[in-house]
């Protein structure tokens, strides 16, 4: 069973990536985050912790700062609707795929893939 | 690490041999100024890396990502920062780096490829095999989609409109046909025996006149089947 963490400020996005999540074995949520200073303290206290959903665009700090600040190593899927972020994107080793919002299916269940 | 380099501009293809020199363990095998060269080579030679550039004449690197049926790892390297998203669209592209590149990001860049083809080493042991998507592969068991690993699957049985999909701990049963799973599945792991079988043939232990013990199940072969698994065995 995956562990999976979604941090997102919008509810209904967190809530969208949870209800893919829900159609998929092998997957379980174990946490979901609106602002970024919880998440952090969650997943470096969880080194179990095997897929992060995370957004880029946050009130207090992007998602990729806190990638730099991350003592962790899950598997990272970024969900924007900023396109324009993909090229820093691949600037850090742990993000695997990057989907732009709204979520497609098909596209959701190829990034699991990858993971 | 086999790699070839595909650019039409002479002075990028110099600036990516000065950054493979700092890497070790990196071998430049060819150069290709056009795409249609590299696609044929890519036919007929397995590469580790291929380091492409996205804005050829002709042919654009997305097109030649979907051309090849190789299972290298692909590292774009482009002036154009306004395409990372699309690239995010294949599996294959590793990397994405804009020039000027940095000898330190190239490292990284370099690192990353070297982690994941040794994480899925049999993706670039068989050059006739076709691009798989992952290790995986869903299957739709009461509207759940749920995962099974290539490696986990013994073997498929076909049966009627279903087939019996039997990993070590269960046995699924999926309404899809024995041609429609084969065509997702590696084949360099997966071999048909029979009309209604497929195996995995890692998981063999040993093989009989007309038959294959895969743990405690007994698979038959078919006497047309039997010469390509043949093939297949390291036979003393």
């Amino acid at each position: 069973m995956k562990k999976c963490v979604i941090l997102d400020d919008d509810q209904a996005a967190v809530s969208v990536v949870g209800h893919l999540l829900s159609q998929l074995s092998n997957l379980t949520v174990v946490a979901t985050y609106n602002n970024v200073e919880e998440a952090l303290d969650y997943l470096n206290s969880n080194s179990d912790i095997d897929i992060l959903f995370l957004d880029v665009h946050l009130p207090q700090m992007s998602g990729f700062a806190l990638l730099d600040v991350l003592k962790t190593a899950p598997k990272v899927i970024v969900t924007s609707s900023d396109k324009n972020l993909a090229l820093t994107a691949y600037n850090f080793d742990l993000v695997v795929d990057y989907l732009v919002k709204p979520l497609q299916k098909d596209r959701f269940i190829e990034a699991i893939n990858q993971c | 690490m086999n790699c070839i380099i595909v650019d039409d501009q002479e002075s990028a293809r110099l600036v990516v041999r000065q950054l493979c020199t700092g890497i070790e363990d990196l071998d430049i095998i060819e150069e290709f100024s056009s795409a249609i060269e590299a696609i044929k080579f890519l036919n007929q030679q397995t590469v580790d890396v291929i380091f492409l550039d996205i804005h050829m004449p002709g042919f654009s690197g997305f097109d030649f990502v979907q051309t090849i049926k190789n299972t290298a790892r692909i590292v774009l390297i482009t002036s154009d920062k306004e395409l990372a998203i699309e690239a995010y669209e294949y599996e294959s592209i590793s990397d994405y780096l804009v020039k000027p590149i940095t000898q330190e990001r190239f490292n990284k860049s370099m690192a990353k490829v070297k982690n994941t083809l040794q994480r899925t080493p049999y993706l670039h042991a068989n050059l006739t095999l076709e691009q798989q998507q992952g290790n995986d592969l869903y299957i739709n068991i009461d509207r759940r989609l749920t995962k099974l690993k290539f490696d986990d699957i013994l073997f498929i049985k076909a049966k009627g409109d279903y087939i019996d999909v039997k990993t070590h701990k269960e046995m699924y049963c999926v309404h899809s046909t024995l041609k429609k799973i084969k065509d997702k599945l590696p084949d360099n792991i997966f071999l048909q025996t029979h009309r209604s079988y497929i195996i995995n043939f890692t998981k063999i232990i040993d093989i009989e006149d007309n038959s294959v013990l895969i743990e405690k199940n007994v698979i038959p072969i078919s006497r047309s089947n039997r010469p390509e698994l043949i093939r297949r065995l390291n036979l003393l």
